[in-house]
Protein backbone atom coordinates (compact mmCIF):
# COMPACT_ATOMS: atom_id res chain seq x y z
CA UNK A 1 0.00 0.00 0.00
CA UNK A 2 1.26 3.73 -0.90
CA UNK A 3 0.56 6.73 0.97
CA UNK A 4 1.01 9.73 0.16
CA UNK A 5 3.82 11.65 2.38
CA UNK A 6 5.13 15.28 3.62
CA UNK A 7 8.23 14.80 4.99
CA UNK A 8 9.03 19.01 6.04
CA UNK A 9 12.64 20.41 6.06
CA UNK A 10 13.73 19.26 9.16
CA UNK A 11 13.64 15.54 7.97
CA UNK A 12 15.61 16.57 4.63
CA UNK A 13 18.32 18.35 6.60
CA UNK A 14 18.94 17.40 10.37
CA UNK A 15 16.35 14.79 11.01
CA UNK A 16 17.17 12.73 8.04
CA UNK A 17 17.62 9.62 10.11
CA UNK A 18 13.98 10.19 11.08
CA UNK A 19 12.71 9.65 7.50
CA UNK A 20 15.23 6.92 6.53
CA UNK A 21 14.29 4.96 9.51
CA UNK A 22 10.22 5.62 9.20
CA UNK A 23 11.04 4.20 5.71
CA UNK A 24 12.59 1.35 6.11
CA UNK A 25 10.54 0.43 9.23
CA UNK A 26 6.94 1.15 7.19
CA UNK A 27 8.59 -0.98 4.55
CA UNK A 28 8.26 -4.35 6.56
CA UNK A 29 4.72 -3.26 7.14
CA UNK A 30 4.39 -3.42 3.79
CA UNK A 31 3.34 0.41 3.58
CA UNK A 32 5.25 2.97 1.00
CA UNK A 33 5.84 6.25 2.17
CA UNK A 34 5.70 8.33 -1.27
CA UNK A 35 6.73 11.66 -0.72
CA UNK A 36 4.56 13.97 -2.27
CA UNK A 37 5.51 16.10 -4.85
CA UNK A 38 6.81 19.84 -5.08
CA UNK A 39 6.16 20.28 -1.23
CA UNK A 40 7.47 23.36 0.62
CA UNK A 41 8.16 23.98 4.16
CA UNK A 42 4.94 24.34 6.46
CA UNK A 43 6.27 27.30 8.70
CA UNK A 44 7.07 25.20 11.77
CA UNK A 45 4.87 26.72 14.07
CA UNK A 46 1.34 27.56 13.27
CA UNK A 47 0.25 31.28 13.80
CA UNK A 48 -2.16 32.39 16.76
CA UNK A 49 -2.91 35.47 15.38
CA UNK A 50 -6.65 35.61 14.25
CA UNK A 51 -6.24 38.98 12.01
CA UNK A 52 -3.99 37.56 9.65
CA UNK A 53 -4.08 34.36 7.59
CA UNK A 54 -0.89 34.72 5.12
CA UNK A 55 0.92 31.95 7.53
CA UNK A 56 -1.80 30.00 6.51
CA UNK A 57 -1.07 29.98 2.77
CA UNK A 58 2.43 27.34 3.14
CA UNK A 59 0.52 24.45 4.87
CA UNK A 60 -3.10 24.75 2.59
CA UNK A 61 -0.93 25.48 -0.57
CA UNK A 62 0.69 21.94 0.52
CA UNK A 63 -2.49 20.86 1.36
CA UNK A 64 -3.97 21.50 -1.98
CA UNK A 65 -1.28 19.30 -3.79
CA UNK A 66 -1.79 16.51 -2.07
CA UNK A 67 -5.73 16.54 -2.39
CA UNK A 68 -4.63 15.96 -6.21
CA UNK A 69 -3.15 12.50 -5.33
CA UNK A 70 -5.49 11.66 -2.79
CA UNK A 71 -7.72 12.05 0.87
CA UNK A 72 -4.88 11.47 3.17
CA UNK A 73 -1.14 12.87 3.57
CA UNK A 74 0.76 11.28 6.42
CA UNK A 75 3.18 13.44 7.97
CA UNK A 76 5.98 12.69 10.60
CA UNK A 77 7.66 16.02 12.04
CA UNK A 78 5.67 16.73 15.34
CA UNK A 79 5.73 20.44 14.00
CA UNK A 80 4.48 19.61 10.89
CA UNK A 81 1.71 17.80 12.12
CA UNK A 82 0.73 20.43 14.40
CA UNK A 83 0.68 23.18 11.89
CA UNK A 84 -0.56 21.13 8.67
CA UNK A 85 -3.44 19.77 11.14
CA UNK A 86 -4.43 23.13 12.10
CA UNK A 87 -4.22 25.17 8.85
CA UNK A 88 -6.96 22.25 7.52
CA UNK A 89 -9.08 22.55 10.69
CA UNK A 90 -9.38 26.45 10.17
CA UNK A 91 -10.18 26.25 6.72
CA UNK A 92 -12.54 23.08 7.10
CA UNK A 93 -14.34 25.37 10.11
CA UNK A 94 -14.61 28.61 8.10
CA UNK A 95 -15.47 29.01 4.09
CA UNK A 96 -14.32 32.34 4.32
CA UNK A 97 -10.78 31.44 5.09
CA UNK A 98 -10.59 28.81 2.93
CA UNK A 99 -11.68 31.24 -0.16
CA UNK A 100 -9.19 33.52 0.74
CA UNK A 101 -6.60 31.53 1.05
CA UNK A 102 -7.22 30.11 -2.66
CA UNK A 103 -7.73 33.63 -3.98
CA UNK A 104 -4.13 34.28 -2.79
CA UNK A 105 -3.01 31.06 -3.85
CA UNK A 106 -4.82 31.27 -7.65
CA UNK A 107 -3.07 34.43 -7.77
CA UNK A 108 0.49 32.84 -7.04
CA UNK A 109 0.10 30.09 -9.65
CA UNK A 110 2.60 28.94 -11.97
CA UNK A 111 1.20 28.32 -15.46
CA UNK A 112 -1.66 25.45 -15.06
CA UNK A 113 -0.38 24.64 -11.56
CA UNK A 114 -3.72 24.73 -10.07
CA UNK A 115 -3.70 25.12 -6.15
CA UNK A 116 -6.92 25.43 -5.24
CA UNK A 117 -8.10 23.68 -2.22
CA UNK A 118 -11.01 22.02 -1.45
CA UNK A 119 -11.03 20.84 2.30
CA UNK A 120 -10.84 16.88 1.32
CA UNK A 121 -7.25 15.91 2.69
CA UNK A 122 -7.11 14.19 6.15
CA UNK A 123 -3.68 14.93 7.47
CA UNK A 124 -2.20 11.75 9.48
CA UNK A 125 0.95 11.60 11.88
CA UNK A 126 2.43 8.25 10.97
CA UNK A 127 1.66 6.90 14.44
CA UNK A 128 -1.75 7.29 13.68
CA UNK A 129 -1.23 5.54 10.48
CA UNK A 130 -0.19 2.31 12.27
CA UNK A 131 -2.34 1.90 14.58
CA UNK A 132 -5.12 2.61 12.13
CA UNK A 133 -3.81 0.69 9.29
CA UNK A 134 -1.79 -1.82 11.21
CA UNK A 135 -3.18 -2.31 14.42
CA UNK A 136 -0.90 -2.26 17.64
CA UNK A 137 -1.95 -5.90 18.67
CA UNK A 138 -1.26 -6.46 14.41
CA UNK A 139 2.28 -5.32 14.90
CA UNK A 140 3.11 -8.16 16.98
CA UNK A 141 3.64 -10.56 14.19
CA UNK A 142 6.22 -8.53 12.40
CA UNK A 143 8.78 -8.02 15.97
CA UNK A 144 11.85 -9.86 15.04
CA UNK A 145 13.34 -8.40 18.13
CA UNK A 146 11.48 -7.56 20.90
CA UNK A 147 12.56 -5.09 23.02
CA UNK A 148 12.74 -7.30 26.06
CA UNK A 149 10.90 -4.98 28.78
CA UNK A 150 13.63 -2.45 28.31
CA UNK A 151 12.26 0.76 29.66
CA UNK A 152 11.56 3.23 27.82
CA UNK A 153 10.06 6.70 27.95
CA UNK A 154 7.36 8.01 25.85
CA UNK A 155 7.83 11.77 25.22
CA UNK A 156 4.76 13.42 23.68
CA UNK A 157 5.41 17.47 24.33
CA UNK A 158 3.58 19.73 23.04
CA UNK A 159 3.02 20.01 18.90
CA UNK A 160 2.33 16.30 18.25
CA UNK A 161 -1.19 16.48 21.23
CA UNK A 162 -2.28 20.05 21.82
CA UNK A 163 -4.87 21.59 21.20
CA UNK A 164 -7.09 18.40 21.19
CA UNK A 165 -10.19 20.07 20.07
CA UNK A 166 -8.58 20.73 16.82
CA UNK A 167 -5.78 17.79 16.36
CA UNK A 168 -8.24 14.80 17.74
CA UNK A 169 -4.77 12.19 18.05
CA UNK A 170 -5.35 11.62 21.79
CA UNK A 171 -6.47 12.95 25.25
CA UNK A 172 -3.94 15.83 25.95
CA UNK A 173 -3.09 15.09 29.47
CA UNK A 174 -3.09 11.60 29.18
CA UNK A 175 -1.73 9.98 25.64
CA UNK A 176 -1.18 6.42 25.18
CA UNK A 177 -0.20 5.79 21.23
CA UNK A 178 3.43 5.93 22.09
CA UNK A 179 2.61 4.02 25.36
CA UNK A 180 0.91 1.53 22.97
CA UNK A 181 3.96 1.19 20.68
CA UNK A 182 6.33 0.92 23.45
CA UNK A 183 4.38 -2.20 24.71
CA UNK A 184 3.62 -3.57 21.29
CA UNK A 185 7.32 -3.54 20.65
CA UNK A 186 8.02 -5.58 23.69
CA UNK A 187 9.18 -2.79 25.70
CA UNK A 188 7.49 -1.54 29.21
CA UNK A 189 6.49 2.25 28.56
CA UNK A 190 7.48 3.77 31.82
CA UNK A 191 5.21 6.43 33.46
CA UNK A 192 5.93 9.77 34.56
CA UNK A 193 4.90 13.42 35.01
CA UNK A 194 6.35 14.86 32.35
CA UNK A 195 5.72 13.12 29.13
CA UNK A 196 3.49 16.17 27.64
CA UNK A 197 5.30 18.91 29.20
CA UNK A 198 7.03 21.05 26.72
CA UNK A 199 10.81 21.26 26.26
CA UNK A 200 11.40 24.81 25.33
CA UNK A 201 10.63 24.48 21.72
CA UNK A 202 12.17 27.63 19.28
CA UNK A 203 13.33 29.22 22.67
CA UNK A 204 16.44 27.26 22.14
CA UNK A 205 17.75 29.55 19.51
CA UNK A 206 17.47 32.63 21.57
CA UNK A 207 17.66 31.35 25.34
CA UNK A 208 19.55 28.22 25.57
CA UNK A 209 19.73 27.96 29.21
CA UNK A 210 16.51 28.17 30.26
CA UNK A 211 15.74 25.39 27.80
CA UNK A 212 17.81 23.40 29.27
CA UNK A 213 16.22 24.11 32.68
CA UNK A 214 12.88 22.44 31.29
CA UNK A 215 14.60 19.74 29.19
CA UNK A 216 16.70 18.52 32.93
CA UNK A 217 13.36 18.58 34.86
CA UNK A 218 11.55 16.54 31.90
CA UNK A 219 14.90 14.13 32.09
CA UNK A 220 15.10 13.56 35.81
CA UNK A 221 11.54 12.50 35.89
CA UNK A 222 11.99 10.25 33.40
CA UNK A 223 14.93 8.49 34.82
CA UNK A 224 13.49 8.50 38.16
CA UNK A 225 10.69 6.55 37.06
CA UNK A 226 13.52 4.09 35.41
CA UNK A 227 13.42 5.16 32.43
CA UNK A 228 16.61 3.65 29.98
CA UNK A 229 15.80 5.66 26.90
CA UNK A 230 13.72 8.10 26.28
CA UNK A 231 11.45 8.35 22.16
CA UNK A 232 9.77 11.10 20.52
CA UNK A 233 8.87 12.28 17.17
CA UNK A 234 9.83 15.57 17.00
CA UNK A 235 13.10 16.48 16.00
CA UNK A 236 13.45 20.00 18.13
CA UNK A 237 12.24 17.86 21.41
CA UNK A 238 14.97 15.24 20.05
CA UNK A 239 17.68 17.90 19.87
CA UNK A 240 16.54 20.01 22.74
CA UNK A 241 16.56 16.89 25.44
CA UNK A 242 19.73 15.72 23.76
CA UNK A 243 21.89 18.39 23.71
CA UNK A 244 22.56 20.04 27.33
CA UNK A 245 22.85 16.74 28.90
CA UNK A 246 26.14 16.69 29.30
CA UNK A 247 25.81 20.57 31.03
CA UNK A 248 23.50 19.01 33.50
CA UNK A 249 25.10 16.78 34.49
CA UNK A 250 28.32 18.79 35.41
CA UNK A 251 25.96 21.30 37.39
CA UNK A 252 23.85 18.23 39.26
CA UNK A 253 25.78 15.15 40.39
CA UNK A 254 23.31 12.94 40.07
CA UNK A 255 21.67 13.03 37.01
CA UNK A 256 22.17 10.51 34.79
CA UNK A 257 22.05 11.69 30.91
CA UNK A 258 18.96 9.43 29.15
CA UNK A 259 19.52 8.28 25.36
CA UNK A 260 16.95 10.16 23.20
CA UNK A 261 15.94 7.97 19.97
CA UNK A 262 13.39 8.80 17.21
CA UNK A 263 10.07 6.35 17.89
CA UNK A 264 11.03 5.45 14.33
CA UNK A 265 14.58 4.31 15.27
CA UNK A 266 13.28 1.76 18.04
CA UNK A 267 10.51 -0.05 15.86
CA UNK A 268 13.26 -0.42 13.27
CA UNK A 269 15.25 -2.18 15.74
CA UNK A 270 12.01 -4.03 16.86
CA UNK A 271 11.53 -5.00 13.61
CA UNK A 272 14.71 -6.07 12.67
CA UNK A 273 16.36 -3.70 10.61
CA UNK A 274 20.09 -4.04 10.84
CA UNK A 275 22.40 -1.76 13.00
CA UNK A 276 23.93 0.56 10.54
CA UNK A 277 20.45 1.34 9.24
CA UNK A 278 19.15 2.24 12.51
CA UNK A 279 21.63 5.90 12.31
CA UNK A 280 21.96 5.81 16.47
CA UNK A 281 25.37 8.03 16.36
CA UNK A 282 23.17 11.03 15.51
CA UNK A 283 23.05 12.28 19.58
CA UNK A 284 25.37 13.32 21.76
CA UNK A 285 24.31 11.09 24.01
CA UNK A 286 25.26 7.52 22.78
CA UNK A 287 22.03 4.96 22.81
CA UNK A 288 24.43 2.17 21.85
CA UNK A 289 25.15 1.27 25.40
CA UNK A 290 22.19 0.91 26.46
CA UNK A 291 20.94 -1.05 23.45
CA UNK A 292 23.85 -3.62 23.93
CA UNK A 293 23.10 -3.65 27.80
CA UNK A 294 19.90 -4.70 27.36
CA UNK A 295 20.60 -7.67 24.42
CA UNK A 296 19.25 -5.75 21.43
CA UNK A 297 22.47 -4.87 19.50
CA UNK B 1 13.99 43.90 29.30
CA UNK B 2 15.32 43.76 26.05
CA UNK B 3 17.48 46.81 24.41
CA UNK B 4 14.97 46.52 20.92
CA UNK B 5 11.61 46.72 22.73
CA UNK B 6 12.63 49.74 24.51
CA UNK B 7 11.66 51.80 21.47
CA UNK B 8 8.76 53.98 21.29
CA UNK B 9 5.57 52.42 20.26
CA UNK B 10 3.45 54.65 17.97
CA UNK B 11 0.26 53.29 19.61
CA UNK B 12 -1.79 55.08 21.59
CA UNK B 13 -2.53 53.67 24.95
CA UNK B 14 -6.39 53.21 24.69
CA UNK B 15 -6.07 51.67 21.50
CA UNK B 16 -3.41 48.58 22.65
CA UNK B 17 -6.40 46.30 23.86
CA UNK B 18 -9.03 46.83 21.05
CA UNK B 19 -5.35 45.71 19.12
CA UNK B 20 -4.97 42.75 21.43
CA UNK B 21 -8.32 41.70 20.75
CA UNK B 22 -8.22 41.99 16.79
CA UNK B 23 -4.87 40.23 16.85
CA UNK B 24 -6.34 37.21 19.99
CA UNK B 25 -9.40 37.09 19.54
CA UNK B 26 -9.44 37.55 23.17
CA UNK B 27 -11.37 39.35 25.90
CA UNK B 28 -8.44 39.71 28.70
CA UNK B 29 -11.67 40.37 31.34
CA UNK B 30 -12.90 37.16 31.20
CA UNK B 31 -9.64 36.07 33.40
CA UNK B 32 -10.21 36.00 36.71
CA UNK B 33 -6.73 35.35 37.86
CA UNK B 34 -6.82 31.63 38.88
CA UNK B 35 -3.86 31.58 38.30
CA UNK B 36 -3.83 27.82 36.35
CA UNK B 37 -1.82 29.43 33.51
CA UNK B 38 1.47 29.76 35.56
CA UNK B 39 0.76 26.51 37.67
CA UNK B 40 1.18 24.54 34.18
CA UNK B 41 3.66 26.80 32.81
CA UNK B 42 6.83 24.90 31.58
CA UNK B 43 8.88 28.25 31.31
CA UNK B 44 7.39 30.24 34.26
CA UNK B 45 10.55 29.13 36.36
CA UNK B 46 12.37 31.50 34.27
CA UNK B 47 10.09 34.27 33.37
CA UNK B 48 10.32 37.70 35.81
CA UNK B 49 6.27 37.96 35.98
CA UNK B 50 4.16 34.98 35.62
CA UNK B 51 1.76 34.36 32.37
CA UNK B 52 -1.37 35.61 34.55
CA UNK B 53 0.55 38.87 35.44
CA UNK B 54 0.18 39.58 32.04
CA UNK B 55 -3.54 39.28 31.73
CA UNK B 56 -3.80 41.53 35.01
CA UNK B 57 -0.97 44.35 33.42
CA UNK B 58 -3.31 44.20 30.28
CA UNK B 59 -6.90 44.35 32.21
CA UNK B 60 -5.20 47.27 34.11
CA UNK B 61 -3.68 48.96 30.60
CA UNK B 62 -0.26 48.85 32.45
CA UNK B 63 0.94 48.22 28.85
CA UNK B 64 4.50 49.99 29.12
CA UNK B 65 4.74 47.69 33.01
CA UNK B 66 4.28 44.60 30.64
CA UNK B 67 7.12 45.25 28.46
CA UNK B 68 9.67 45.52 30.81
CA UNK B 69 9.73 42.14 31.17
CA UNK B 70 10.85 38.97 29.33
CA UNK B 71 7.85 36.82 29.39
CA UNK B 72 6.67 37.08 26.24
CA UNK B 73 9.52 36.14 24.44
CA UNK B 74 10.23 33.21 27.24
CA UNK B 75 6.71 31.50 26.46
CA UNK B 76 7.49 28.62 23.86
CA UNK B 77 3.64 28.61 22.66
CA UNK B 78 2.89 25.27 23.97
CA UNK B 79 -0.24 25.77 24.29
CA UNK B 80 -0.41 23.83 28.28
CA UNK B 81 -1.54 27.18 29.66
CA UNK B 82 -4.74 27.74 26.62
CA UNK B 83 -5.78 24.07 27.08
CA UNK B 84 -5.81 23.74 30.81
CA UNK B 85 -7.83 27.65 31.52
CA UNK B 86 -10.82 26.91 33.33
CA UNK B 87 -13.07 30.29 31.51
CA UNK B 88 -11.60 29.30 28.08
CA UNK B 89 -8.92 31.87 27.63
CA UNK B 90 -6.26 31.29 25.10
CA UNK B 91 -3.58 32.94 26.78
CA UNK B 92 -1.19 31.43 23.90
CA UNK B 93 -2.57 33.96 21.38
CA UNK B 94 -2.62 36.53 23.79
CA UNK B 95 1.33 35.95 24.00
CA UNK B 96 0.90 36.19 20.45
CA UNK B 97 -0.57 39.13 20.00
CA UNK B 98 1.29 41.13 22.35
CA UNK B 99 4.23 40.00 20.64
CA UNK B 100 2.91 41.08 17.08
CA UNK B 101 1.99 44.29 17.97
CA UNK B 102 5.77 44.64 18.88
CA UNK B 103 6.77 43.02 15.46
CA UNK B 104 4.35 44.80 13.23
CA UNK B 105 5.74 48.27 14.89
CA UNK B 106 9.38 46.66 13.02
CA UNK B 107 10.52 46.27 16.12
CA UNK B 108 12.79 42.58 16.24
CA UNK B 109 13.40 40.86 18.75
CA UNK B 110 15.89 38.81 17.41
CA UNK B 111 17.58 39.22 14.10
CA UNK B 112 19.11 35.84 12.11
CA UNK B 113 22.26 37.97 11.90
CA UNK B 114 22.28 37.85 15.47
CA UNK B 115 22.47 34.04 15.95
CA UNK B 116 25.77 32.84 16.24
CA UNK B 117 26.87 30.98 13.30
CA UNK B 118 27.98 27.73 14.53
CA UNK B 119 24.03 27.63 16.46
CA UNK B 120 22.37 28.08 12.74
CA UNK B 121 24.79 24.88 11.44
CA UNK B 122 24.01 23.06 14.44
CA UNK B 123 20.42 24.05 15.25
CA UNK B 124 17.27 22.14 13.10
CA UNK B 125 15.73 24.09 10.72
CA UNK B 126 12.49 23.94 12.45
CA UNK B 127 13.72 25.64 15.08
CA UNK B 128 15.11 28.52 13.27
CA UNK B 129 11.98 28.80 11.14
CA UNK B 130 9.87 28.58 14.15
CA UNK B 131 12.00 31.53 15.91
CA UNK B 132 12.52 33.55 13.14
CA UNK B 133 8.27 33.65 12.97
CA UNK B 134 8.23 34.45 16.73
CA UNK B 135 11.03 36.93 16.93
CA UNK B 136 10.98 38.79 13.99
CA UNK B 137 9.06 41.36 12.04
Amino acid sequence: MKVNFYPGCTLKTKASNLERTAKASMAILGIELEEMAEWTCCGANFSLANDNIMKMAAPIRNLARAEKVGTELVTICSACYNVLKRANYAVKNDSEKLEKLNLFLEDGKIQDNDDQYHGKVNVLHLLELIKEKIGFDNLKKYIKKPLNGLKVAPYYGCQLIRPQKELEIEDQEAPEILHNLIDALGGDAVDYSMDTECCGSYVEVNRPKEVWLASYRILRQARAAGAKIMITSCPLCLYNLDKHQFDIEKEHSDFKPVPILYFTQLLGLALGLPEEELELNGTKVDPRPVLKESGLL
Amino acid sequence: MPENTKKELNIKPEEILEIIKDISGQDVYVCYQCGKCTAGCPMSENMDIMPNQIIRLLQIGAFDELLKHNTIWLCASCLTCTSRCPKGVDLARIMEAVRLLLLRQNVAYLNASDIPEEDREELPIQALVGAMRKYSP
